[in-house]
This record gives C-alpha cells, structure tokens and sequence, in this order.
C-alpha cells in the first residue's frame, strides 16, 4: 500500500512542516490558526454466522476506528489539513493489508472568494452523502455508513491523489446548487472470493488496486425545505488489480450515483442508489439503501436500514447474476454527552459479502451480527 | 423589498440593537468600533457565523466569535439567527470539520472575554448578553431581519 506513512525520513519531514508552521504562526495566535481535531469509536461485535466484515464467531473488540486531523490556515484563503488514521476491522484479511497508522489525507485548499475553492494533494471523494465523514462515530447512526454504497472505504475516506474544485452556483438562494468536479487517481483493495474449480480449491482475496485516469463530477441541490437536499453524481476510471482484471470488461469503469438527504427536527430520512459497470461487459454492482432515524428523546435515537446488492458478473459459464447482499439493521444511539455517544446495532444479511469462499450457485449466506460501540470526539 | 426589524423587543429599542429574547436574556451583536458597519441583515450574521461570509468589504478577514455553548446567550443567538438548536449547530460543525473544510469560530467563556477578543480584532464580530458595559473600542450594530438579499448586504461581501 502506498497510502501508509512509508519511512522515518517522510514521518521527519511532517513534523519538521509542523514544527515550521508552529514557530512562524506564534506571534499570529497559534491557537486558532493550527486546530487539532479528532475522533475514535471503539466496538465490539459478533456474529451468528461464518466471518462477515471482519467479525468472527466468537467476537471481537479489535474493532476500532480513529483519527486525528490537523488544520493550518495559512491565510484568509489558505488552509493545509492533514489527516492519519487508525483501522481494525477485528479478524479481517484487510487488516494485513493496511498499516496501524496510515496517512489519510494530506491537501492545500484555496479559497477563490466566497463560493469557489480547489484542493490539491490527497483529499477526499466528494461522493454521496457520507464518503467525506463516512467513520465519524459521533454522528453516524450505525457503526458504518452502508456497505454496499461506499464499501469499507480505504482508511478514513475514499481518497484521491489529485484535484478537487467545488463552486455554489447561486449563493444566497433557496434553490443553492454545489458542485464538485474532481480528477486524479487512488489506491484501494479489492476483495472478493475466487470460486473452487475441479483442480483448485476456492480462496478469499484481498489484493491492492489502483484506479487510474479518475474524472468525475457531483451536484447537490438544497431546496428550500430547511434539511431537505438531492444530490447525484457520476465518475469514470481506469482499475487496475487482480479482482478486477477478471470482471472487467473493455473500457473504463462507470459509476453514477444518487442521493436524497432529509434531515428534520427529529426525524433523519436517508436514501442513496449507485451503479458501478466495470467496462463493457464487464461486471455490473448496484446498490441503494434507505435509512429512517427518529429522536425519541434529546438524548435518545432510534434507525432502520435496508442496504440491498446485486452483482451481475462474467464468469467463464456465462453471466451470473447474485442477489449479493440484503442487509437489515436496526440501530439505538444514546448520547452521554456531545461528544460521547454510545451505540448498539443488530444485523440481519443475506448474502455473498462474508469473508468465506462461496461456491457460484451456492445459497446465500445468512448472517445476524451485531456491534455495540462507543464514539468521541473533539 | 420589505425589511422588518427583528421582533416587538427590537422595535421599541432599536437603539441598542437588541435581539429578541428568550426568557431573561436579550442579546446584541459587536463588532470593533473601527468597523465602518453599522446594520446587517440577520441572515449576514448566519453567514459570517457560519463560515460563509470569510471578509468585509474593505478586504480584511471576518472573524467571528462564538460563546460557550451552555451560554445562554450563545442558545438565544443561535435560535435567533441560525434558527437551529445548539446541538443542530454542533452536528453541523462536526460535519464542516472532520470532511476538511471549516472550523467554528473560536469560543469564548463570558461576554468580557467576548469584549477583549473585538476590541483586539478590527475584523472581529461577536454578541453579548444586552446591557453589558462595551467599554471603549466596541460597539453594537442593528440586525435587520429581511426576506432576500437587502441593502444591508452592501456593508460587507
């Protein structure tokens, strides 16, 4: 993996930059041009079923999520944010294929005025309602956002190496668009199980991808319903890797999205829908959720989540088409403090998603797992 | 485009720039009184407290400054001006800081610390509870409800 932090010498190099910003940003009031921001969840989770997400059997507390983010502003209009991260994800085979301390993001961001900004360096994907605050434990509902929409996620975020420029097209309307347009290239695993044959046993793979030649744009509309926005957007790429090297077809990966976010007084309504076609002929992933949270008291929340998967892929006897994934969820939050909140969730899935070998034609795989978490943050 | 002014309390002391109130607490905003503006729009200070708003016309950096958030001063303003509940402004907040792109203004404990930090800043801006001394280098504006841009919007991009 590239994205971890790679030698003593790149580790030296950051602190020296911090040490550097901190004695020259002295006189100007260090305290808030260099604020230091962070988040940890700390779980445990089990499972009824074969290993499903990294939750084995007989349970795990090696289930975390934690981050510690810096931010710079250099001027008025000039701000660097670095991010690093911390992951487990209990038993998984993705847990050997990720560093304990990784860097998450590491960008410039200038302001063009008031309504248009561009960043440089390794930020996050602006995609969907979640990928940018996709493990913030503090205000997710569940542990995770919804799998089959954004996946495990790299580290922290889905990142790029590039750029990102987003611009508000009619500031001070009711009807406020923003876009985002972004382009550059990022690391990511891929995971999959390859079937058993007559002369080779099944196996479960993790391997490193890379995502080349990434372009792609997103929008959301804020109407004047206080809480109420829409948004959509739609990618394409160039992937490279040994899972997808087998289901891609010709040409890029295509990937369009859409999104309706609600949220109310004391109700949050959530719905999102994604396509994924890897090349022509290729495989094809689709996804939506819908997700329904009430605050029954200030403290006290209640969500419901049905996350469903199809995947259509080639396989050497034809298309296969699998109902990947149907995962249930309901969800009670409790906040202790705000900045403390606990959580407890239980899962019902059906599916192929499990970190086991399955057969094609086999049944799907039922699972009930369920975390229990803590979350803070400063 | 019609302007009113925000609430019955207002009306009758429009002099001192006074917010409506909640329960006993009646709040008013400052800014240095070397601060050409006199007037905003209600929805210019939602902005500037939001982050939206990051410099007055003359070119220099707003800076805003907020109050802790068991203030009630900081509840009536928040009520009033961003019409959200403190706990829908810390959501808010954790969603602009940890994707990257802001950070809250800085917090304050009581109305004299608020008074310190504008009176330090030319670009600041803040509130306190009404009738707290404002000393010298500090003044009140008027805060203008509206529907739409108005010309108080003129005072500052």
């Amino acid at each position: 993996m590239a994205d971890f932090l790679p030698s003593y010498g790149f580790r030296a190099l950051i602190a020296g930059a911090l040490l550097t910003i901190a004695a020259r940003s002295n006189a100007q009031g260090l305290s808030e041009k260099l604020l230091i921001h962070g988040y940890l969840t700390q779980g445990y989770a089990t499972t009824s079923g074969p290993m499903i997400l990294g939750i084995p059997n007989d349970g795990t507390f090696d289930y975390r999520r934690a981050a510690l983010l810096l931010r710079f502003k250099a001027a008025t209009n000039d701000v660097f944010v670095v991010q690093i991260a911390n992951r487990r994800l209990g038993e998984s085979e993705i847990n050997h294929h990720t560093s304990e301390l990784q860097l998450d993001w590491a960008f410039y961001e200038h302001n063009f005025g008031e309504n248009t900004s561009i960043r440089v360096g390794k930020a996050p994907i602006p995609m969907g309602i979640s990928n940018e605050t996709r493990f913030l434990g503090t205000l997710l509902p569940f542990y995770r956002v919804p799998f089959g929409f954004y996946q495990e996620g790299g580290f922290t975020s889905e990142t790029l190496d590039g750029a990102v420029v987003t611009h508000k097209f009619n500031p001070g309307s009711a009807w406020l668009v923003t876009g985002a347009a972004f382009a550059g290239e990022f690391n990511y695993l891929q995971t999959g199980a390859i079937p058993a044959t007559e002369n080779s046993p099944g196996q479960y793979l993790v391997v490193d991808g890379r995502a080349r030649n990434l372009f792609g744009v997103q929008l959301w509309l804020q109407t004047p319903l206080p809480g109420l926005r829409v948004g959509g957007g739609a990618a394409r790429r160039q992937d490279e890797g040994t899972i997808s090297d087998q289901i891609s077809g010709r040409g890029a990966t295509r990937d369009f999205w859409g999104s309706v976010d609600g949220s109310f007084d004391r109700l949050t309504a959530r719905a999102e829908y994604r396509n994924l076609t890897f090349g022509e002929g290729g495989a094809k992933y689709r996804t939506y959720y819908g997700q329904v949270g009430y605050r029954i008291l200030e403290a006290l929340s209640i969500t419901v989540q049905r996350d469903v998967t199809d995947l259509d892929v080639p396989t050497q006897i034809g298309r296969l088409a699998l109902k990947y994934d149907r995962d249930n969820a309901i969800g009670v939050s409790y906040m202790f403090a705000p900045n403390v909140v606990g959580k407890l969730e239980l899962h019902d899935a059906h599916g192929y998603g499990d970190e086991v070998v399955v057969n094609y034609g086999d049944p799907a795989i039922h699972n009930r797992y369920s975390i229990a978490s803590v979350s803070v943050s400063f | 485009m019609g302007i009113r002014l925000l609430g019955i309390a207002l009306l009758s002391v429009a002099s001192s720039a006074a917010l409506p109130c909640q329960g006993d607490v009646r709040v008013i905003v400052v800014v240095n009184a070397a601060n050409a503006t006199s007037e905003l729009s209600r929805d210019r200070v939602s902005q500037i407290f939001l982050r939206q708003l990051s410099t007055w016309t003359n070119g220099q950096e707003i800076l805003p400054v907020d109050q802790n958030e068991k203030s009630p001063t900081r509840i009536v303003f928040t009520h009033d001006i961003e019409r959200q509940s403190v706990s829908s402004m810390r959501r808010y907040w954790q969603e602009r800081i940890f994707s990257g792109h802001d950070a809250p203004p800085p917090e304050r404990v009581t109305d004299v610390d608020v008074l310190t930090y504008v009176r330090s800043n030319p670009g600041a801006i803040g509130y306190v509870r009404e009738g707290t001394d404002l000393g010298t280098g500090v003044k009140a504006i008027i805060v203008k409800d509206q529907s739409g841009n108005g010309s108080a919007d003129d005072s500052h991009r």
